[in-house]
């Protein structure tokens, strides 16, 4: 059900307000100077209270029963606090769930996603995963580099090549087969752990399914590209409010800053690519949820590829503008600019770079 | 247009049906000649839309509009886009009409407005002098009282078509150079009237369309004064609704054709070979979808909220940036062939892209340079403190 203009407004109300209540900047840094991890009673708050991780999760699957569209606008909001849970692959792992039409896994996987007793992770793209089948049991081999929030998962949705082509399986973390060593990762905020399976057993989704694979397959990127786009539009947002409130304030030469056209004009470009930012995901969100009730799958991967190009520059572009135009201190490890730039970065580059993405935008305009 | 029509007919219906105008009434392709033909060209044209009742989707019937909601507007300039007709002749419609239309007397609506439309009567705006441009409020043409005559001393310049227009509205100097844009006037006046002397400016392009105007004791009736004395500069900075919405769907509908031809072009001239290339024209894409989508999502924004929203603001910005980067990829991919200008000399398509790149460069310079909107987002969207200015 797609929620009505007030509704997503509410969301947007009641995600920013546990945002900044529950995970102020104070708490952020607990846990970055933790080195890492994430905050557990956060994750409880948001899982229990709020069920925000069950948000595009179909109420017979114990979620909200909202469209992706909403995930998108909750997404936003994240990105910009940069909280600290592991809320973005979760709520992947759960559309790739989704993705598939498949009956039996819906019901086995998506009500402990929604209710957050599961951590989940996904491993769509960026490894080159094997599943055999033997004796009816399904087992995935191979090594994934990077993979987001993987120390704290406990069920990872990763695509793996079986002999009849592209499969996702859902494999436990926790289960024998798994080996997961974390890794010093440029956003501490996101940790990335290198996860290798050596024969681990999972379970083949998609079975009983009512679309073919590769449609749920190319649903489910399409979904985890537009999630982050829309992270990206949240995170853009805030570093262009961060910088527009330091230059009214911060006083040089008897002026605030802000009245320098040289800085001026610096954010009115960088209010225009955000604008557009948020026109293409916005869209990408709709055509999300449009795909995910069957409709317009054909064109979908090459409007989220489109999206995810454009939000992920922007992004980038913002956060090293927003380090720029705060001097000294935004230089400094106290200050909260880092803190972006590193998730601008580390979101351009987990899962595929914008100039890959642009290569599923040529390939869709035939050239 | 019939009221029962109008209610009856649905958003698709009513694109089919102009739709099925355009295509039995198209007047074909440009005639060679000269400005005076091209611009009788698009006369004609504009007064065979009028006529059907095809022209002003956004203007109140009782001038000659059509008075349409914005779904069908949205279906108006999409069919127009695609038609490729000719462009309304002169700057009425778009600039002087939606200030007529909320500050002119009942007179002066009965007088202009229909004709205006009909492109009978062409417009030229008299806004730009030497010593004004960015700086607009130090505009120093003067406009002296003489009992019920003002008398026009000055100079105008960037006035597009005044050589062909047939009528002037333009902003002049009734209060003191001091008093700025509190001292500025709203006229209406015809283009041959004794004194004034309209010189053309060759653009850097080739082309002719702008032009000086001098005036030399010129005298225009209060009559055609628009609003109250030094009240014209607010006057001059109404628009009409949701005009700049629908136009920037109207842009976008158009870049989207002239888009998808250089990428057909390139295509066919084997330019994709080169993975950069690809890269490049990908880029390009998405900037041209976003566009669009920018344009709808602002458009999606009036219809639920009565505002056109943020994402408004910095629309012609984005646009006018793309237009040049457009041509400016192209003429890179075009390689040593983008070096001839015409078809005789075997330049690409006639020599169009070059043409259209040496006019793309003023896409950032005329209605306010992109340093002006600049500061207009950073200051009027951003809450930016203003620079200390000589005056303002």
């Amino acid at each position: 059900m797609r929620a009505s203009d007030d509704e997503v407004e509410a969301l947007r109300a009641t995600a920013r307000s546990f945002l900044t209540g529950a995970l102020p900047p104070a708490r952020v840094r607990a846990v970055l100077e933790a080195g890492g991890g994430y905050d557990r009673d956060a994750w409880h708050t948001l899982t229990r209270d709020l069920s925000l991780t069950g948000i595009a999760i179909p109420e017979e699957f114990g979620g909200a029963g909202y469209t992706f569209g909403e995930l998108g606008v909750v997404l936003q909001e994240f990105g910009a606090t940069l909280a600290p849970v592991p809320f973005l692959p979760t709520a992947v792992a759960a559309c790739a769930v989704l993705a598939l039409g498949d009956l039996p896994a819906r019901r086995a996987l998506l009500p402990e996603l929604a209710a957050g007793d599961t951590v989940a992770t996904a491993v769509l793209t960026g490894a080159a995963l094997r599943a055999e089948e033997r004796g009816g049991a399904w087992f995935v081999s191979g090594n994934a580099p990077h993979v987001p929030d993987g120390v704290h998962a406990h069920l990872a949705v990763v695509r793996a090549d079986t002999e009849a082509g592209g499969e996702l399986l859902a494999v436990r973390l926790d289960a024998g087969g798994v080996t997961v060593r974390p890794l010093t990762a440029l956003d501490p905020l996101r940790p990335i752990a290198a996860v290798d399976f050596d024969g681990a057993p999972a379970t083949l989704l998609g079975r009983g399914s009512i679309t073919r694979p590769w449609l749920g397959l190319e649903l489910a990127v399409s979904a985890q590209l537009v999630a982050v786009a829309c992270e990206q539009v949240g995170g853009a947002a805030r570093c262009l409010d961060m910088i527009v409130d330091y230059l009214k304030t911060r006083e040089q030469f008897g002026v605030p800053i802000g009245s320098f056209q040289a800085l001026k004009h610096r954010c009115a470009d960088m209010l225009t690519s955000l604008e557009a930012a948020r026109s293409i995901a916005d869209d990408a969100c709709e055509r999300v949820a449009a795909a995910f009730a069957g409709d317009g799958l054909a064109t979908l991967h090459a409007t989220a590829a489109a999206a995810a190009a454009w939000c992920a520059d922007t992004y980038v572009h913002l956060a090293q503008e927003n380090v720029q135009l705060h001097g000294g201190i935004g230089f400094t490890w106290e200050h909260d600019a880092h803190l972006h730039l590193r998730r601008a970065r580390a979101d351009q580059l987990l899962y595929g770079t914008p100039r890959e993405q642009r290569r599923v935008v040529a390939a869709a305009m035939g050239i | 247009m019939t009221e029962t029509l109008a209610s009856t007919e649905t958003v698709e219906q009513f694109g089919e049906r102009l739709r099925a105008w355009l295509g039995a009434h198209h007047p074909g392709r440009p005639p060679k000649g000269s400005r005076q033909e091209h611009f009788a060209w698009q006369r004609a044209w504009a007064q065979r839309l009028f006529d059907a009742g095809f022209a002003g989707p956004g203007w109140p019937a009782e001038f000659g509009g059509m008075d349409l909601d914005l779904d069908r507007q949205i279906a108006y300039y999409s069919e127009i886009a695609r038609a490729r007709v000719p462009a309304h002749p002169g700057n009425g419609p778009s600039i002087a009409g939606p200030t007529l239309i909320a500050y002119g007397t009942p007179e002066q609506k009965q007088r202009f407005l229909a004709p205006m439309m009909r492109g009978d009567t062409v417009w030229a705006q008299g806004f730009s002098e030497p010593g004004a441009g960015s700086d607009l409020p130090a505009l120093r043409t003067s406009a002296r009282r003489v009992a019920e005559d003002y008398v026009l001393n000055g100079q105008k310049v960037w006035s597009s078509n005044a050589d062909v227009a047939d009528w002037l509205f333009a902003l002049v100097r009734t209060g003191t150079q001091q008093s700025r844009s509190a001292g500025i006037t709203y006229l209406l006046l015809p283009l041959d009237l004794p004194g004034i002397t309209i010189r053309p400016i060759k653009d850097m392009s080739g082309g002719q369309h702008f032009c000086e105007i001098f005036f030399d004791d010129v005298t225009v009736p209060v009559a055609n004064r628009v609003g109250e004395e030094n009240q014209g500069w607010a006057i001059a900075r109404v628009s009409l609704g949701h005009e700049r919405a629908t136009r920037a769907l109207s842009q976008a509908a158009l870049f989207r054709r002239v888009f998808d031809e250089v990428v057909a072009l390139l295509k066919e001239r084997g330019t994709f070979a080169d993975e950069v290339a690809r890269d490049r024209i990908a880029a390009l894409e998405i900037k041209f979808r976003i566009m669009q989508l920018s344009a709808a999502r602002t458009i999606e924004q009036i219809r639920r909220t009565g505002e056109p929203g943020g994402g408004s603001s910095t629309s012609r910005l984005y646009q006018a940036l793309l237009e040049q980067e457009l041509y400016e990829t192209v003429l890179e991919l075009l390689g040593p062939d983008a070096l001839l200008m015409d078809r005789a000399s075997g330049g690409v398509q006639g020599g169009r892209w070059v043409a259209n790149y040496l006019r793309s460069r003023a896409a950032t310079i005329g209605t306010g340079t992109a340093e002006i909107q600049r500061n207009t987002i950073a200051e009027r969207v951003l809450g930016l403190p203003r620079e200390t200015r000589g005056a303002d």
